[in-house]
C-alpha cells in the first residue's frame, strides 16, 4: 500500500472524525440548551406560617433562594417517609450552599405543633435552617396547596400531594416532581443546578454577602445550532 | 456471497456507529429521555409537545430534545438488529461450511437481541451504573464478534490474499496482551464513569478536581493502565509496520489506524484529566476505545493466520 494511499486514508479518517465531532457538537449543544429551558408555571402567593422554632415564615422567605416545597404530616406512614427520604438526600447533596432551601408544610397542624416538628426535624438529621418545617392554620395550608401550588388537598391529611414544587429566586413555580419516584428526583437535582446558575441578579441578601455564586461544574458548549447544522449537512452531502 | 459480504461489513460498521450514538445519549443526559421502553412516553413515536403525553405519564419528565436523542439511538439499534438478522440468514445459507462465519453471526444475533432488551432494563432501573456499564461492554463485544466474522468471511472469499505475507511471530503474545488489557481498561473506564456520576449526585456543587479526588484510586489505575495500553499498542503497530513482509493491505491499514487511534486516545485522556470530562471529549474517548479494540483484533487475526518471518522459523 503506497504512502500516498496511506496518507489519503488518514485524511479521510480525519474528515470523518471532524464531521462526527461537528454533528455530535450540535446534538450536545441542543441537549444542553433544552435542559436550561425551564418553564414558569405560576407564582407563589402570600402566606404566613410558623417554623419549628416558633418564628414566622412567609412568602418573602422564599425570595432570593431556590426552594423545594412539599406537603406532609409527621404521623404519615406511607408516602411521607419516602418523600422525606428524597428531600433528605437533596438536603445533604446541597449542604455546601445557603442558596437552596427545603420547605415541608404540614397538612395536619392540629398534631404538628412546632415542638412535634422539632422532633421530626431531628429525626431527619436536620441541623440548620436550610430545611424548614412549617405549620399554620389548616385553611391557609389548603388555600396555598390548591390555589398557590395548584396541588390537590382533599381528604387531608392523607390526601396531600406527593409532588415537590421547585420555586425560583423570584418566588415563581418552575416545576413539579413526583417525590415518590427516583427519575423525577434526578431531574429535580439537575434543574436546581440550572436555576442556581441563572438569574443570579435575584440572589438574596445572605447569598450576596458570599464572595461569588456557588461554583458549578458545567459543560460549556453552546454554539449556534444553525451554523453547525449548515456545516454538518454540507459535509454529509458532500 | 456478495450480499453476505456487504451485510457483514454493513453490520460491523453500523455497530461502531451505534456505539458512537450510544455515547452521545449518555453524555447529553438523554438516558432517561424516554422514561419507558420500548415505547416513548407511551407512544411508538416520541411526542412533539407536552399535550401529546398520555395522562398517566409524569409530564415533568418530558424534554423534546432529549426524548428524540434517546429515541434515535433506539431506532439505530433496531436497524442494526435487522442488519444482523439478514447477515445471519445469509451466513447460514451461503457459508454453511464455514463455522468461523456463521457461528459469529448467530452469536451477534443473540447479543444484539440481548442488547435491545438490556437497554430497556437500563431505562427501567433509572440508569443504574452497573447496567449502563454492561450495555457499553456488551456492545463492544458485539462489535468485535461482527468484526471477527467479517474478517473470516474475507479470508474465505479470497484465500489467496495475504499468502505471501509473513509477520514477526513474537508480536502475537504482545498484541494479545494489549487487547486483553484494553478490554480491562474499558471496563475500568465504565466503573470510573459510574463513580464520577455518584459523586456528582452526592455533591452537585463540587468541581472536577473534587470529584476526581473523591473517586479514589480507580482514577489513578485508569490513568496508568491507559498509558500502558497506548504504549503497548504503539510499539506493536510500529514493530509490525517495520518488520512485516508483504503484509496484507487490511493488516497494514489496521496498524496505521492503531497508531492514530492510540495517539488520539492518549491525548483525549490527558485532556479530560486536565480540563474536565467535557461531553465531546467523553464521546470520542468512548468511541476511540471501541476503535482501538477493533484495530487490535484485525491485526491479531491476521497475525495468527499468516506465516512467521523467514528467520523466525
Amino acid at each position: 500500500m503506497s504512502k500516498g494511499t496511506q496518507l489519503g486514508g488518514l485524511i479521510a479518517g480525519a474528515i470523518v472524525a471532524v464531521t462526527l465531532a461537528v454533528c455530535a457538537g450540535i446534538v450536545l449543544s441542543e441537549a444542553d440548551r433544552s435542559k436550561r429551558e425551564i418553564p414558569v408555571l405560576g407564582t407563589v402567593p402570600e402566606f404566613e406560617f410558623t417554623t419549628r422554632d416558633g418564628k414566622e415564615f412567609t412568602r418573602d422567605d422564599l425570595l432570593g433562594r431556590i426552594s423545594v416545597v412539599d406537603f406532609f404530616f409527621t404521623s404519615c406512614v406511607t408516602a411521607c417517609p419516602v418523600m422525606s427520604g428524597s428531600m433528605g438526600e437533596l438536603y445533604r447533596a446541597f449542604d455546601d450552599t445557603d442558596e437552596v432551601q427545603f420547605v415541608s408544610i404540614s397538612v395536619q397542624p392540629s398534631v404538628d405543633t412546632p415542638a412535634v416538628l422539632r422532633a421530626y426535624a431531628e429525626e431527619q438529621g436536620v441541623t440548620d435552617d436550610r430545611w424548614q418545617f412549617l405549620t399554620g392554620p389548616l385553611a391557609g395550608v389548603v388555600t396555598l396547596s390548591e390555589q398557590g401550588f395548584m396541588l390537590p388537598a382533599d381528604n387531608l391529611p392523607m390526601g396531600h400531594s406527593t409532588k415537590f414544587a421547585l420555586v425560583d429566586r423570584r418566588g415563581r413555580i418552575r416545576g413539579y416532581y413526583n417525590g415518590m419516584e427516583n427519575k423525577p428526583m434526578i431531574k429535580l437535582r439537575e434543574q436546581i443546578m440550572v436555576l442556581l446558575e441563572t438569574d443570579v441578579s435575584a440572589r438574596g441578601a445572605a447569598a450576596s454577602a458570599a464572595a461569588e455564586p456557588p461554583r458549578v461544574f458545567r459543560r460549556r458548549f453552546y454554539v449556534s445550532p444553525v451554523a453547525w447544522t449548515g456545516v454538518c449537512s454540507l459535509s454529509v452531502w458532500r | 456471497m456478495t450480499g453476505l459480504r456487504r451485510f457483514s461489513w454493513a453490520s460491523t460498521i453500523a455497530t461502531f456507529i451505534v456505539i458512537f450514538t450510544g455515547g452521545l445519549v449518555r453524555v447529553s443526559g438523554a438516558g432517561l429521555g424516554c422514561p419507558d421502553w420500548p415505547k416513548c412516553f407511551g407512544r411508538w413515536l416520541p411526542p412533539t409537545s407536552v399535550d401529546q403525553l398520555p395522562p398517566e405519564i409524569d409530564a415533568s419528565l418530558f424534554n423534546f430534545t432529549l426524548a428524540w436523542i434517546e429515541y434515535g439511538n433506539r431506532v439505530l439499534g433496531m436497524v442494526l438488529g435487522l442488519l444482523i438478522v439478514v447477515t445471519a440468514i445469509l451466513a447460514l445459507v451461503h457459508a454453511r461450511r464455514h463455522i468461523k462465519v456463521w457461528l459469529p453471526s448467530l452469536i451477534a444475533l443473540v447479543l444484539v437481541a440481548w442488547l435491545g432488551w438490556q437497554g430497556g432494563q437500563v431505562v427501567a432501573s433509572g440508569l443504574e451504573p452497573v447496567l449502563v456499564a454492561a450495555h457499553l461492554l456488551l456492545s463492544l463485544v458485539l462489535a468485535l464478534v461482527l468484526l471477527y466474522m467479517t474478517l473470516s468471511l474475507e479470508a474465505v472469499l479470497d484465500p489467496a490474499r495475504g499468502r505471501g505475507a509473513s509477520y514477526p511471530r513474537k508480536l502475537t503474545p504482545w498484541l494479545t496482551g494489549t487487547w486483553v488489557l484494553a478490554l480491562v481498561q474499558a471496563a475500568i473506564g465504565t466503573q470510573l464513569r459510574g463513580a464520577l456520576k455518584v459523586m456528582r449526585e452526592v455533591e452537585p456543587l463540587g468541581g472536577h478536581s473534587e470529584w476526581m479526588a473523591a473517586v479514589g484510586p480507580i482514577s489513578n489505575v485508569h490513568q496508568m493502565l491507559g498509558v500502558v495500553v497506548v504504549g503497548l499498542a504503539l510499539h506493536s503497530a510500529a514493530t509490525f509496520l517495520k518488520r512485516a513482509e508483504r503484509p496484507e493491505p487490511l493488516a497494514r491499514q489496521a496498524a496505521v489506524a492503531l497508531i492514530a487511534v492510540a495517539s488520539v486516545q492518549l491525548l483525549l485522556g490527558l485532556a479530560m484529566l486536565l480540563f474536565g470530562t467535557h461531553a465531546l471529549l467523553q464521546v470520542f474517548h468512548l468511541w476511540m476505545s471501541a476503535l482501538l479494540l477493533g484495530s487490535l483484533l484485525v491485526l491479531l487475526v491476521h497475525l495468527r493466520r499468516a506465516r512467521p518471518l523467514a528467520h523466525e522459523t
